[in-house]
This record gives C-alpha cells, structure tokens and sequence, in this order.
C-alpha cells in the first residue's frame, strides 16, 4: 500500500533545527494494522501526518499505491486524501459548530456524494459506532468515548483505504479506549489498512506489526502472532 | 455542501453574539447612511438627464469680462431681446424659448362669490415660450402648449390644478398671476419627478409677460438674471457654430462692449453644478461622497480586524476539514459565503432602515434642495456593486488567512497571532480607520466654525426683529399707495421704525450693478458699482453707521448718494471724508456724495464687500423695512397684514423676518453641514464600534500574558499601559497623515468663501485630543476588565 524511503523531516526554528525524521524507511501492506511506537518527541506524529499527506518531507520518497506523490501540490494531495484515508486523533477534531451527524456527514460532502447516499452512509455507520441516537447532539453534549466513537465514524464513513489514528485512545478510560481498539481491529478485518500511534503496549497488542522509533528512526520491529 | 457553509456560519455567528453583533450593526448603519450618501449623490448627478434632448440642450448665459483683469462676472440671464436677436441671425436653431423666471410670487382664484383665493408659491415659475417644450419633455394631461404662442395664457402641473381647483379638468378656467394678470389655462401637465432644475409649476405664456411687467426694458442694455433663454440644438447648427459665431453677433449688437461681453452655450449637463451660474457646490457633493466611501471603507476595516482575530478560534475547524480532504479554494469559498452572508443579512437591515432615513432625510432637507430618492435598475445595480465591493474588501483577505493555515498546525492550536495575517496587517487598518476618524473631525470641526463664523459675523448692519415687507412688483411703485400704508403700519403700537427700500435688508440676493461715472472723469470707470434705493430712515433702522458725512435728505427722486467705504477705497480716497461733495452720475443725473457708511455685507459672505452707492428712488422700492419692539410678533404681522391688503387688495402679503432670511441664505450650506457632520459621526461611531471589538479580542488573547506578567508583580497600570501604549501609536501615526491631507482638503473647501476662518493649530489640537479621548473610552473598558481580571483564573485555562 505504501512504501517510504529514506524520508528526512527536519524542523527549522530560528535558532536551532530539529531532525524529526532521519532517513527513515517503512513499507506497509494492504490490510495490514501496524503499531507505532516510541518515546515522546522520536517523530511518531510527524511520520504519521507525512503518511496522511498532512505535511511535507524535506528529502525521500513516498509511493502511495505505487505512485510517487513525495512532490504533489496541495491541491493533489487534499484531493488523494479524501478519497482514500481516514483520521482519528487524540483529541478528536470534532467541529464543535456541527451535530454528530453532520460531522460524519462532512467527508462525504467534500467527495460530492449525493444526498440519499450520504443518509445511508452516515446512519450505517453511525449505527455500527453506536452513537445513532446521539445524531443530533454537538460534540460537547457527548462524553469522551462517544466523541471519539463518532471521530472514528467520521474516519471511516467514506470507506478509506488507510486509517491513519494518532493515539486514538490517549484521552480515553480504559473501557472507552478498549471500545475503539475493537472498532479499529473490526475494520481491519474488514480489510482496511490501519496504521496507529501509541503509548500503550496494550493497544499495541491489537497489532499485527509494532514499528518502534528512536531520533527519528526505525530501530525495532515486532511481528505479532 | 451550500448548506452545510451556511449551518456552520450561522452557528459561528450565534456562538460569537457580539462580534456577530458589532459586524451587523456596523456593516447595516454604514450601508443604510452609504446607501442614502449615494442616492442623494445620484440625485444630484442624474438632474435634466431624463429629457431625450439632454445631450443638445443648452442655456445661453452671459459672462462679462473683468475690464481690471479681476474676475469674471457671470450671470443665468440675458437681455431681453437676445432670444428674438438669435433667432433672426441663426434660424438654424433647433428650438429656442426665452424664460422669465417667477419667485415669490402668488396665484389667485377667482370664486363664485368675488373674492379671490390666494395660494403663495413657494416653488418656481417661468413665463416660457411654446418652444419650451419641444426642448424639454412634458406629459400632458389635458390640453398641451400650442396655445401659450398668446398672450394670458397659461399651463400648470397637476399637483397644482389640484391646489386650485380640486380637478384638472381646468382646462379654460382663469388664475391671476400675482393678483393682477390674468391668464387662460390651456395646458395641465403631469409632475415630474423633481430631479430637475427646471421645475416650474406655473408656466405663462411668454407672451404675457409685457402686460405682467407693464413695461420691458427691450434693449441689449441691460441683463436680468431672471430673463434667460434655452435652446435645443441640431447638426444644422452646432455649438461650435455658436461659438464661431458669437463674437460677431455682439459686435452687431453691443458694438461698445464687445469685447467685454460673451454669451455662452452652456450646456445642460453643466447647468446644475455650474456655481459661477447659481448652481449647487460640486464639491460639497464631492465630500459626501467621499464620506459615503469612508462609511464604507471602515465598515469593511472592522470587519477585516474581526474576522482575522477570530480566525484563531476557527484554526481547528480549519485543520478537521483539510484532514478530511478540503482543499484550499473550498475553505476560501467557505468564508466568502460566511462573510457574503453577514454582508447580506446587513443589507436586508439597511434596506429597512434605508426607508427609514429616507423619510427622516426628506422632512429634514426639505427646503434646502429637492431631493428624491427613486429606486430603479441602475440603483438594484448599485447596491450589487457596493455589496460585491465590501464582500470581496472585507472577505478576501481574512479568507485567505483562513484557507492559507496549516492543517497539522492548526490542529494543534498552534496558530499565532503572527500567523494570522501578522498584527502589522490589522495595526496599519487600524490606523487607516483612526486616520479616517481624524479627517472627518477635522473636517467637521472647520465645517462647523466656517458655520457659525457666517451665523456670528457682524454683518456691518442689525438684523433682529426687523421684518420686511414685499410691495406689489410693478415699473413703477405707487407713491401715494405706499405712504398711506406707511401711515398705517405707523399707527401700530409696536411698530418702532419703517423704511422703504428697493431690495428689503442691506444683504439680498437681489443685486443691481451699473457703470459708474465719477467727479468730471470724461469716461466710465472700468468696474461697475452697486446701487441701492433706499430711503432716508433705512440706515438708521439697519444701524448702518456713517464715517463721513451725513445721511441721506428725504426725498422721492434722486437727490443725492451715500456711498461706502470700499467706493471710496476703488476710488482711491484713503480718507474716505476727502469724497464728501465729489459727484457721480446716477441714472443720467449729477449729484453730490454726502455720506460715507461703514462697510457692510450687502452679498452672501462667500463674496467681498463690492463698492455701493445708495440714493433716494420712491418709484423704486419694492420693500418696506419694519423695525418691531420685542412683543408679540404674531399680533403685529397680523395688524400689518390687514393695513396691507387694505392699500393692496390685489397684492399678496409676503413677509419675512431678516434674521431668518439671511439665515436661509446659508441653508444650503448648512444643510450640507449637518449632513457632512451626521454621516462623519456615523463613520466615527462605526470605527468605535471595530476598535472595541478588537480590544476585546486583544484583552482575550492577552489573558494569559496579563496573568503572567501579574503573577511577576505587575500593576494595573502597567497592564493598562500595555494596550494604551500600542494604540497611541496608532493614533499618533495615523494624525501624520490624516492631519496634512484633511489641511490640504478643507484648505480648499474654505476657498470657496470669501469671507473664512483660517485653520488653527486648535483645530488639529482637538481633532487628536477627541481621537485619543474616543479611543480611550473605547479601548478603557474593555482594558480594565482584562486587568482586573483574576490571574489564577486566567491561567488555568491553559
Ligand atoms: N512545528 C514544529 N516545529 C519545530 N519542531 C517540531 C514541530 N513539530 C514537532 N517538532 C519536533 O519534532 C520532533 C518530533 O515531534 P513529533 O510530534 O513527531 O513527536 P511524537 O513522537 O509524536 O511525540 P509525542 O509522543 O509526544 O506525541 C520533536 O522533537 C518536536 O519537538
Ligand atoms: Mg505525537
């Protein structure tokens, strides 16, 4: 599904540069659930928003289902995106303005899908999250596992390719986190790619692959059984 | 995705109440006063365009060049004979009617059991040709104009058929001109709307007008300003053909003055900005509009500043829908919409209050001009472009900010005020608006002055409870008429002075100059001087005070002159005594200059104090002059009344008090001031109204700052310096440039008054003391509170 080559990201402040990613190289298969792992500041979330074309590397190669995009436009990108991954972050992004509903609703009116189908979409995903009798609620009247029930609704409701979760239970208790890891694993078995950051060796267990990083780079990985 | 833009700007704008708040309010009260500004401005540049000959109309005026090399002399009229002259010579003229113009003049009924009704015109008239109307577009109702080639007869509007008659099945019926000439009505034509300067309700034929006046001076000699003549024009004959041809016609006609006399084709597009001609002030239109476009400028500003400082709490939303795949021309497009929809919903506001103000406008400016406001497609296209103008200014710009915000940054929160177009971006606005603000104060300020300046100037003569009295308009005034009212309006108890005079208070509109000989010089002088019939009590009533000499003997012919100070000073009399008992030429007689008066302002103050002479000329008064001790006015008028319409049955009882009359001279003036200093205010206002919300937002994005610098031991004062620091700056930038440039316009605005202040250093001292003292109210409020605020409250926020 995607392949990344000696990838370098490095941040530049006035006075001091950061390297956040390193020559760093991946490969991910279609259908697979990888893990990312690592100490604070190793460059997870940035290798995490350069694989969901959020950001840019400086240097390296990205192929996307065997295109190079390491050079598309913003334009290209946004456009790639939305057609074929999903987001889930930790602290859910919901947009406080708009219902449940219509936040789900969103991905689908940015691929300009009727009206009939996006009720049809929107409802059997709500359904399938559990939150379909919290559709006309905004996000603030809902607790934490609801909203973060309803980002990852929101991740999927286009039926990405990629889902992309950047420690998608860090706010969570451990129930409410365990209820999203299990969505997670249900829609890799349904056979999308998803690919995790996290803290927790726990979640990292729902896994078939752990990635570990150091100073921006791959230093570990674990095949799980 | 319409729809969703549109739920989401709603619910942005319910959340942020007061900003939602300060940008309607804003964007609605400079719309509704741009919109007014606009259609009044529209009024005034669309006068006359509505007649299909409009593009070939002219008016001939007269220019007399200055024999001194000084200014020009211009006047709406011209001789009498002129339109007959120009129709013999140039039979290729399209159409050529003269007009004589009819002010202050009344129409009276008769009725069934004798006595006539009378109705007192307050608009104009015209004897006019039939011609007339083949130059200008009239809709008839009965009848038409074919009939006005004769004489007594007469064409009115519908509105005043209706007056008269109640019908305007008025075809046939007599009205009497004045009281005293009688004319046939043979036209009735439907009202126009009022956006002309040719608005005559009552038009006599042309024909009548030897019968009206008794007499007419038929010569080249002399020129009225109300005798005036209109043409249309064709291919056959041109204004170029006019212009090639002009000289020579007058050398046939004023073969002596040649070269000192023009009458030009002015055409109708000029007519009513024409200001050497009577027409109205362009530049005080000028500046309305500008103020229109300031409104608007510092709506849109606000708007900009308040948008770009709330971008910061929509970054997220920003961030999830690039995540979820926007691209940045949606997002763009997005706050277009969101900004499209406040920009519309004011409309709809302004729309409404719109009505509103143009009511209050009419009631309020009446008088001062005609003024009709009327909607029409080219209005529709107005709004469309004034509305596209503030979406795009006010939209655009924060909208790109917007679209242009990282995602991943912007989910992070991490979007600065840096980010956010820079503070430098909202600071220059700000100061824009400030430099604005200061221009119209200090544009107000020397409107204001220049104001009261004409209301307080000592105007050489006594103005107060003095009431002048209109005499029948006749060649030559009824002597013994005219004392038996005097002996009348004498009796009445309160009744202190009486004077006759030609034209009522020393400073009129009604002006007669003449050449001058003076002492044994064996030709003219090369200016022309003021004459004035007056009577001997007229300086005493006026408290016009002598400096040489003495007062005029009583008399009914000419006897003697008085002159002024700047008659003796043209004439080169330093001491204006040495003139005493030189002699001058007066209507074809010697006589002896006794007195010299001290210079009064016979002219609006927007003129100099012409060179004046005054004689005694009975059969040449039309005014009585009556001083009143102070009591009841309306008890007098009415005894007055009486006395008068007993001597002048068939005359009309016009009066006026000669404060209010020289009051209403500056009307337009003021009218325009008030205007100016109303919509400034307005401007002003709005700018408080963006200042306020954009301290607020400051005070917002400041808590945390304020909190720290607080826990390390700041003061309230010290914060407070924070915010009164960055918008003295402000202030004081935008006073460099607001303060030469308002200089530079009123400088040029004060040139068209004679008489003027000169602008001070106060003026500029106060325009930046009321800025600073607007801004610090503004700003104060919402600066203390962020002061005040609880630190350990503000930052546990973050
Ligand atoms: N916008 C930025 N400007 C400068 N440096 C940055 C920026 N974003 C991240 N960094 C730096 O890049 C490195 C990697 O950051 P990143 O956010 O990817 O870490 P992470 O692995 O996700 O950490 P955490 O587990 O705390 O979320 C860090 O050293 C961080 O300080
Ligand atoms: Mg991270």
């Amino acid at each position: 599904m995607l392949k990344i080559t000696d990838l370098e990201k490095i941040y530049r402040t006035e006075d001091i540069e950061t390297v956040a990613l390193n020559k760093l190289s991946l490969e991910v298969k279609k259908g697979e659930f990888v893990a990312i792992m690592g100490p604070s500041g190793c460059g997870k979330s940035t290798l995490l928003n350069i694989i969901g074309m959020l950001d840019d590397a400086e240097k390296g190669s990205f192929m996307f289902n065997g295109e190079e995009i390491i050079h598309f436009n913003e334009r290209r990108r946004a456009d790639l995106r939305k057609r074929n991954i999903g987001f889930v972050f930790q602290s859910f992004n919901l947009i406080d303005e708009l219902t449940v509903y219509e936040n789900v609703e969103l991905p689908l009116l940015y691929l300009g899908v009727d009206a009939a189908e996006r009720k049809q979409k929107v409802e059997a995903v709500l359904e399938k999250v559990q939150i379909m009798h919290r559709r006309n609620h905004f996000p603030q009247q809902l607790s934490g596992g609801q909203q973060q029930r309803c980002a990852v609704a929101r991740a999927v409701v286009n039926t990405p390719k990629l889902i992309l979760a950047d420690e998608p239970t860090g706010n969570l208790d451990s129930t409410n986190g365990n209820e999203v890891m299990q969505l997670l694993t249900e829609l890799n078995e349904a056979g999308t790619t998803v690919i995790m950051v996290t803290h927790s060796e726990h979640d990292a267990r729902f896994a078939h692959r752990i990635i570990r990083l150091l100073d921006g780079k791959v230093v570990m990985e674990n095949i799980l059984g | 995705m319409l729809t969703n833009y549109i739920k989401i700007a709603f619910r942005n704008l319910l959340r942020n109440k007061s900003y939602a708040f300060i940008n309607i309010a804003g964007l609605s009260l400079g719309l509704t006063c741009a919109m007014l500004i606009f259609a009044l401005v529209r009024y005034h540049f669309s006068i006359d365009k509505h007649h299909s000959k409009y593009e070939n109309t002219y008016r001939i005026v007269s220019e007399f060049v200055s024999r001194e090399g000084g200014e020009n002399f211009h006047s709406p009229g011209v001789p009498y004979p002129l339109g007959k002259a120009v129709l013999t010579d140039f039979p290729n003229i399209e159409n050529l009617s003269m007009t004589e113009l009819a002010e202050d003049y009344f129409e009276a009924i008769p009725s069934a059991n004798g006595e006539d009704k009378k109705f007192k015109e307050t608009g104009e008239g015209a004897f006019v040709e039939p011609s007339f109307f083949k130059i200008f577009d009239y809709e008839w109702i009965q009848g038409g104009f074919e009939e006005l080639k004769n004489p007594n007869t007469v064409v009115i509007s519908e509105k005043n058929a209706l007056k008269y008659f109640s019908t305007t099945d008025v075809i046939g019926k007599i009205i009497k001109h004045d009281g005293r000439l009688n004319l046939k009505i043979v036209g009735v034509f439907k009202d126009y709307k009022d956006n002309t300067d040719f608005a005559y309700e009552v038009m006599p034929s042309y024909a009548s007008l030897k019968e009206y006046y008794g007499s007419i001076n038929d010569n080249f000699g002399s020129t009225n300003s109300s005798t005036r003549c209109v043409v249309s024009l064709n291919e056959k004959f041109t204004k170029a053909n006019w212009d090639k041809l002009m000289p020579a016609f007058v050398k046939k006609y004023r073969p002596d003055e040649a070269k000192y006399i023009h009458y030009v084709m002015q055409p109708l597009k000029e007519i009513h900005f024409s200001e050497d001609y009577g027409g109205i002030n362009k530049n005080l239109i000028l500046s309305l509009f500008a103020i229109g476009i300031f409104l608007i400028i510092t709506a849109s500003i606000n708007f900009v500043n308040l948008a770009t400082a709330q971008a910061l709490k929509r970054s997220k939303e920003v961030g999830v829908r690039k995540v979820l795949g926007s691209s940045k021309a949606q997002l763009f497009w997005q706050f277009m919409a969101e900004t499209a929809m406040i920009t519309i919903t004011s409309l709809l506001i302004s729309i409404v209050l719109f009505q509103f103000g143009e009511k209050i406008a009419r009631e309020y400016l009446d008088g001062a001009f005609r003024f009709t406001f009327y909607f029409d497609a080219s209005v529709i296209l107005y709004v469309v472009l004034i509305i596209l103008a503030v979406i795009v200014l006010s939209g655009a710009y924060p909208a790109l900010v917007l679209a242009g915000f990282q995602p991943v940054m912007a989910l992070k929160g991490k979007i600065s005020t840096q980010q956010v177009g820079g503070f430098s971006v909202r600071r220059s606005l700000v100061v824009v608006q400030f430099a604005i603000s200061q221009m119209l104060i200090i544009g107000m300020a020397v409107v204001t002055s220049q104001l009261s300046y004409f209301q307080n100037k000592d105007l050489g003569f006594k103005k107060e409870s003095i009431l002048t009295i209109s005499l029948p308009f006749m060649s030559k005034q009824d002597v013994v008429k005219m004392n038996t009212f005097k002996n009348l309006a004498s009796a009445v108890p309160d009744v202190e002075k009486i004077s006759f005079s030609m034209s009522g208070p020393p400073q009129s509109g009604w002006v007669n100059s003449t050449s001058l000989r003076f002492d044994n010089r064996g030709e003219d002088e090369k200016w022309s001087t003021h004459v004035k019939s007056i009577d001997a009590n007229y300086l005493d009533l006026y408290g016009i005070k002598l400096v040489a000499g003495r007062n005029l003997y009583p008399s009914d012919s000419i006897r003697e002159v008085v002159v002024n100070e700047a008659f003796a000073k043209k004439l080169n009399f330093k001491d204006p005594a040495k003139i005493i008992g030189k002699k001058i030429e007066a209507r074809g007689r010697k006589v002896e200059i006794v007195g010299v008066v001290k210079d009064f302002h016979q002219q609006s103050l927007s003129q100099t104090i012409e060179p004046l002479y005054m004689t005694t000329l009975a059969t040449n008064y039309y005014s009585v002059n009556v001083k009143l001790r102070s009591a009841n006015f309306q008890k007098v008028i009415k005894t007055l009344e009486k006395s008068f319409n007993q001597v002048y049955p068939e005359s009309y009882f016009n009066h006026q008090f000669v404060d209010e009359a020289i009051q209403a001279a500056y009307q337009e003036e003021e009218t325009m001031g008030k205007l100016i200093n109303f919509f400034a205010l307005v401007a002003i206002l709005i700018g408080c109204l963006g200042l306020y919300g954009l301290v607020s937002f400051m005070a917002a994005q400041k808590t945390k700052e304020i909190g720290i610098r607080k826990v390390l031991g700041a003061s309230i004062g010290n914060i407070l310096m924070m915010f009164g620091k960055e918008f003295a700056q402000l202030i004081i930038i935008a006073f460099v440039i607001a303060a030469p440039a308002a200089w530079w316009i009123m400088n040029a605005w004060l040139q068209n008054y004679e008489y003027r202040i000169s602008i001070g250093a106060g003026i500029f001292l106060l325009s930046i003391a009321t800025t600073i003292l607007i801004a610090s109210i503004t700003v104060g409020y919402r600066s203390v509170r962020a002061s005040l605020a609880n630190p350990v409250k503000s930052l546990r926020t973050e």
